[in-house]
């Protein structure tokens, strides 16, 4: 092989890595602005910022992360896109490592894609070994060429753009995109059978509450006359364990319902605020609702009717 | 009066008596629970009993401390003395009573701290306090269901699906399950009375079914790091020194299911429900 055409073939193989990763960094970078709050707690609950800081950090980081994800796609590789790329896919890598090393840590979400798609940290170690892989061979097949001034201008847009709609993003009703729970997926595919296996048939509304919330306290009372008609397993409800906490929102708040404890790891992918309810018919989430559904989908769920 | 306005102040207070009777809900039924544990002035109460409602959370304590029945109301957030007349044994079901809670007044104020509700009984203060039973070791179903009531109801009330207790009876190898639980778990309270049941109507001669229960903090457990138990309830299915498989999570729905699947085979599964 001629020096020719090994360069030639690193040019290829690193304007191919580039835009690889340049399209899992767009990706990571709006799995993420879907959820900005989800991902400021996932930095919180890492112990990598305090809160206070972790969602301008957070939103900060996903416009960087679409910035330079642009710049790959668009064939902006110079230094200043591929060392920060680079850097970001070690930084992912390490903290991999970190979770396969030490695998009793509770979350299961690790590497760069925020709390949309879980992984164990095998897969995620995998992933980002292969991600920082491909930021290597951008870097050694990089151009020697100057890069025209409009793809900055472009980065820079990508950047801005980003930013605005994650700060956005929270009040936009996109729940369905941003979290696993959506209609049509079933509740074998999410694992909520294995704490509520009765889901596996008939029709059963399932509320995701936090049980320290007080709005959703004061909404109890009315899903309690509501349903009064209904099966006592027609409903449940599901919260983060916390014993004390349990107790006392069963005796104040006083749920007819069963509200059954699962794991925060579970849960957080399944919301972006709480309380959520879902509707699953025959082991299948068929509805979903932001927030504790009206009266007349709860009179519907009591007469026997499916809302 | 005319006889119109008679007739229709006979057909309103008509109306109204049975709305009345409507609004009244009669005597419901309250399960005792193996969960609770009751103190008054200071003193742990062992022969007190306590009986839950279903639905909105309520109890009904009797307490040889207390004389008469304490009716605990999370609606009213009170707690109230009860005439004993409104509380009769219920005459199919030798773990629940009756309660008539209608129309109670007075009642003293409940506060909620922690696992611990608070209140006074003519002058005196009596704690109910959330505590779940701690058996753990090598147990045998009889000595869960003696135990704990909450796992006598859920097994009474589970009816195995007859398809697949039929394909476990035709088993003639033997096999052992064991199931690894907690007392403290509410999922295991849930499931592990189910397969109970099924050992039950099986009465297999050669399927053993054993209990072990774990601590709430079993991750040193030496039986449960030698079967690299990380969660409970899980049944592990074995044929001499031959792990078959492992029951877990949703499969708990309906253990004969799962059994079968494993012991007879998937080709031979029941339908969900298990037919009849």
């Amino acid at each position: 092989m001629t020096e020719d055409t090994r360069s030639r073939a690193a040019t290829v193989a690193g304007t191919v890595s580039a835009v690889l990763l340049g399209l899992v960094l767009i990706f990571s970078a709006w799995a993420k602005a879907l959820d900005p709050e989800g991902f400021a707690q996932l930095i919180v609950e890492r112990g990598l910022m305090p809160a206070s800081l972790a969602f301008w950090a957070g939103v900060g980081m996903i416009a960087i992360e679409a910035a330079l994800g642009i710049a790959l796609v668009i064939g902006l590789r110079r230094p200043v896109v591929l060392v920060p790329a680079a850097l970001m896919m070690f930084f992912f890598l390490g903290l991999s490592t970190w979770d396969y090393l030490y695998p009793a840590k509770e979350a299961s979400s690790c590497g760069c894609f925020g709390n949309l798609i879980p992984s164990s940290p095998g897969q995620a170690l995998v992933r980002d070994a292969v991600l920082f892989g491909l930021a290597l061979l951008a870097f050694a097949g990089r151009p020697r060429q100057p890069a025209a001034r409009w793809r900055f201008a472009l980065a820079a847009a990508a950047a801005a753009a980003f930013g605005a709609f994650t700060l956005a993003a929270p009040s936009l009703p996109l729940d369905n995109l941003a979290t696993r729970l959506k209609p049509g997926v079933t509740a074998a595919s999410l694992r909520i059978d294995e704490i509520i296996p009765e889901l596996q048939d008939g029709t059963r509304l399932v509320l995701l509450l936090d049980r320290a919330d007080e709005a959703t306290r004061a909404e109890i009372a009315r899903v309690n006359e509501k349903l009064a008609l209904a099966r006592p397993d027609a409903v449940f409800g599901l919260a983060r364990p916390d014993d004390a906490l349990a107790n006392e929102f069963q005796w104040t708040a006083g749920p007819a319902f069963e509200v059954r404890d699962a794991p925060q790891s579970m849960l957080k992918p399944f919301y972006r605020r709480l309380p959520r309810t879902f509707l699953v018919d025959g082991g299948t989430i068929a509805k979903v609702w932001e927030g504790i559904p009206g009266d007349d989908v709860l009179v519907a769920l009591a007469e026997g009717r499916t809302p | 009066m005319s006889p119109w306005t008679r007739r229709s102040a006979a057909l309103l207070v008509g109306a109204l008596a049975l709305v009345v009777a409507l609004a009244a809900e009669g005597p419901q039924p309250y399960y005792l629970s193996g969960k609770r544990v009751v103190r008054v002035a200071g003193t742990l109460d062992d022969k007190a009993r306590v009986y839950m409602g279903l639905g909105t959370p309520r109890a009904v304590i009797l307490s040889p401390l207390l004389g008469a029945p304490v009716y605990v109301a999370s609606v009213e957030k009170k707690a109230f003395v009860l005439d004993a007349a409104r509380v009769q044994p219920s005459p199919d079901d030798p773990d629940a009573v009756l309660v008539d809670a209608d129309g109670v007044t007075g009642g003293s104020p409940l506060t909620v701290d922690g696992l611990e509700l608070r209140f006074a009984v003519a002058g005196k203060p009596v704690v109910l306090e959330s505590r779940p039973p701690a058996l753990s070791g090598d147990l045998t179903a009889e000595q869960l269901l003696a135990a704990i009531p909450e796992y006598r109801r859920n097994a009474k009330t589970y009816a195995p699906g007859k398809g697949d207790l039929r394909l476990l009876a035709t088993i003639a190898e033997p096999a052992e399950i064991d199931v690894f639980f907690g007392t403290w778990c509410p999922h295991c309270e849930q499931h592990v009375p189910r397969m109970i049941k099924v050992a039950q109507e099986l009465n297999s001669p050669v399927l053993t079914f054993r209990y072990h229960g774990l601590s709430e903090k079993f991750a040193d457990d030496p039986l449960a790091r030698q079967y690299q138990i990380k969660a409970v309830p899980v049944a592990l299915v074995t044929r001499g020194d031959k792990l078959l498989a492992r029951i877990e999570g949703p499969s708990w729905a309906r253990p004969e299911s799962a059994l079968s699947a494993v012991l007879v085979g998937e080709a031979a599964l029941a339908p969900p429900g298990g037919g009849s």
